[in-house]
């Protein structure tokens, strides 16, 4: 198994004949997915990959049977692409496109709330289930020999270091199921809190690796939740260890511009690297303070549970 | 992009928000004629600026002249003022706050206001958080009578009052929408003797993504700290050449290991382990994208433009599409040049590496470079240790101080 999607996951690609969205498709296609049709407005009837292109989702929707769609689409554009594959129904949608215009993505998370789909991005790198579906760039190139099919589950706020961090685990000893570069804009779609049900449905993960950042609050998101379960009697079982950047950012204070005293109400002292820290170790997050113990520690987690 | 009171008054001005009798003065010679009771704001980006002393009370135009005299073109709160604000006093009887922004984790816009406005809001949540309401707004709706009307009923019963509150929250979040604010805020909101109600002071934060299509433009801002000639050298790079990235983000350190990192991600990991491993960057830059061969041999100029260094770190992942040996070409160009005798660490893989590290351990013989590469093989952070080993052993053999004995 594996989360989100699978050999037998039939992708769309919007934005297929642009330049990274036609080699999306290519790679998609040399990792065993399926991608069964593609959207440019303008590009309908040419054929990218052997895809056939289409001009609207809608169209593409009536010829093909769709589970995910990949975005690659100017962020000027972004908006009405994604409210295009939300109401054709898809259930998921993987959003690569950088520098959408928040407030376009708060009516995109709107709505795909109000129609239950899914939404990972934006800024994402992609989905990878390792050896057997990816979506998006990630894992292009050469950096695939970072990857190993197993049993780690990977989400990261950052692309590049969804790829290190997955490399890390593989020299360790650890394959990955399922990596999701998750983006870290101010609004996303999906955050770590959304993919652990699924990982905790999915047998074949045994650990989850996470690559936080500051800024946001998803990693006290994710710690709130693991204190409520626990509370509750239903602990997560899954062991989880992460790794948070932002050391050097704070000591030089380049963190984003602050949202001045309405930011401060709402997020109080979250969103630094000592809260995450603080409130991630409380929940029973293993902390790896340089990011090429995350193999180590995970193991060294996974032993342990072995041995107990 | 955060925006100066007198800026963010822009917008509010734009939606019909009702706003103080005001003069914009950039020039003590610019100040008209007065008599009467004024202040003098100074217009700063960071908060904190009542209490710091930056709201003057003023009498006349002469005593307006001499303080801005003072104070235009001087530093205050870490800034250069070339703003100041004159605005009538008014007489207020009540205060409210007024925002609204995104909320992460909440994933839509909130609504929040205070009965208590006029002092940091956060003190008030701290010391009668019933004071404060807070309203997630549905994006695809807007502002919906059910969102104003608990913040109507709870206080007034003023009719004037509730109508023009009404009509300023809506205007309000017009105006966030309309010029795609981050976060605006009202504080204070407030109340004059005849209920009407107005503006005092006000913060914006813009979306930089949505520049293309915002109706007012506002002048881009410029560091608050004055940035170095190396920083502005590397900006420059950047600006003249628009393929790929490098040297856009450059800070000068007071370490004495270069740095050249590669990707968002990685180089924030790259100088967390840096850190952890007690090493001291003497900069910090990044180039990504795919940059041509030109700007890289720039940008490492600019990085070994230094005294005394004891190492240069050379980092990033498994590159998709840049080309290493055309990036690690353009800095090889300069280590031919310069020769330098401290050690060179460089972690990169991806497209055409091979050919890089040929090119790369070539020069380490013929020139006798202390050159250290490194594929994916190696772990990112493990490169950092080995580079700051190495640099401690450089600096010890030079008798060099500074080095950290652990």
């Amino acid at each position: 198994m594996s989360i989100l999607i699978d050999k037998k996951t039939r992708f769309l690609i919007q934005g297929i004949t642009g330049k990274q969205g036609t080699r999306a498709c290519h790679e998609m296609q040399e990792f065993g997915g399926k991608v069964v049709a593609g959207v440019t407005p303008g590009k309908g009837g040419e054929q990218v990959e052997g895809v056939p292109v289409y001009n609207t989702v809608k169209e593409a929707l009536q010829h093909h049977h769709v589970d995910a769609s990949v975005l690659y689409i100017p962020p000027k554009f972004a908006k009405e692409a994604i409210i295009e594959a939300i109401e054709g129904g898809i259930s998921l949608l993987n959003v690569v496109t950088e520098n959408i215009p928040i407030h376009d993505m708060a009516y995109c998370l709107a709505l795909v709330k109000q129609k239950g789909a899914r939404i990972v991005g934006a800024c994402s790198a992609g989905i990878y289930s390792v050896g057997k579906a990816k979506s998006g760039s990630i894992a292009g190139g050469k950096s695939r020999l970072a990857f190993t099919p197993g049993t780690i589950g990977v989400m990261s706020r950052s692309g590049g270091m969804s790829c290190e961090t997955s490399l890390v685990l593989t020299q360790a000893g650890l394959g990955q199921s399922t990596v999701v570069s998750m983006g870290s804009d101010v609004l996303m779609g999906s955050t770590f809190l959304d993919f652990l049900p699924d990982f905790e449905k999915d047998s074949e993960t045994e650990g989850l690796v996470i690559f936080g950042e500051i800024g946001g609050t998803a990693e006290e998101e994710l710690a709130a939740y693991l204190i409520q379960r626990r509370q509750s009697g239903n602990s997560y079982l899954k062991p989880i260890v992460a790794f948070i950047s932002g050391k050097f950012a704070e000591a030089i204070n380049v963190q984003n511009v602050s949202l001045g005293h309405a930011g401060a109400i709402i997020e109080g002292n979250k969103g630094t690297r000592k809260h995450k820290v603080k409130v991630l170790k409380e929940a029973g997050v293993i902390i790896a303070e340089v990011h090429h113990d995350l193999g180590r520690l995970m193991k060294q987690t996974l032993n342990g549970i072995s041995e107990r | 992009m955060k925006l100066k009171e007198f800026e963010a008054k822009k917008l509010l001005q734009a939606v019909g928000i009702p706003l103080t009798q005001s003069t914009l003065i950039t020039s003590p010679s610019a100040i008209p004629s007065f008599q009467g009771d004024y202040f003098l704001k100074l217009q700063t980006l960071a908060g904190g600026r009542g209490k710091a002393g930056g709201i003057i009370p003023i009498k006349n135009s002469e005593q307006a002249k001499t303080r801005c005299q003072q104070l235009l073109g001087h530093v205050f709160l870490n800034e250069t003022i070339h703003e100041i604000l004159l605005d009538k006093k008014i007489d207020v009887t009540r205060e409210f706050y007024v925002g609204i922004l995104f909320d992460t984790s909440r994933k839509c816009p909130l609504l929040i206001f205070s009965e208590e406005g006029g002092v940091d809001i956060e003190k008030v949540k701290a010391s009668s958080p019933e004071k404060i309401i807070i309203r997630e707004i549905n994006y695809l709706h807007g502002l919906k009578e059910a969102d104003i009307s608990p913040i109507l009923s709870s206080f007034y019963a003023d009719k004037k009052i509730k109508s023009r509150l009404k009509e300023i929250l809506s205007k309000l979040y017009a105006c966030f929408v309309r010029f795609d604010c981050k976060m605006i805020e009202i504080n204070p909101l407030a109340i004059t003797p005849k209920n009407d109600l107005v503006a005092l002071d006000a913060v914006a934060v813009l979306d930089d993504d949505a520049h293309y299509r915002r109706e007012i433009q506002f002048p881009e801002r410029t560091d608050t700290r004055k940035a170095t000639p190396r920083e502005i050298a590397a900006h420059q790079i950047d600006k003249d050449d628009y393929r790929g990235v490098a040297g856009k983000t450059f800070l000068d350190l007071d370490g004495d290991i270069a740095i050249l990192t590669s990707g968002g991600g990685a180089s924030m990991t790259i100088m967390d382990a840096l850190m952890e491993y007690g090493g001291k960057p003497a900069n910090f830059t990044e180039y990504s994208g795919d940059p041509p061969k030109e700007k890289v041999e720039k940008l490492t100029r600019i990085v070994l433009d230094c005294p005394h260094l004891s190492g240069l770190l050379i980092g990033g992942v498994i590159a998709n599409f840049t080309n290493i040996a055309e990036t690690l070409g353009g800095v090889l160009t300069v280590l031919q040049e310069r020769k330098p005798d401290f050690p060179i660490v460089i972690r990169r893989a991806g497209p055409h590496d091979e050919e890089a590290k040929r090119m790369l351990l070539q020069a380490k013989k013929e020139l006798g470079l202390d050159i250290h590469y490194f594929d994916e093989k190696m772990p990112l952070t493990q490169a950092v240790n080995v580079m700051i080993e190495l640099s401690n052993q450089y600096k010890k053999q030079r008798g060099l101080a500074h080095v950290h004995s652990h």
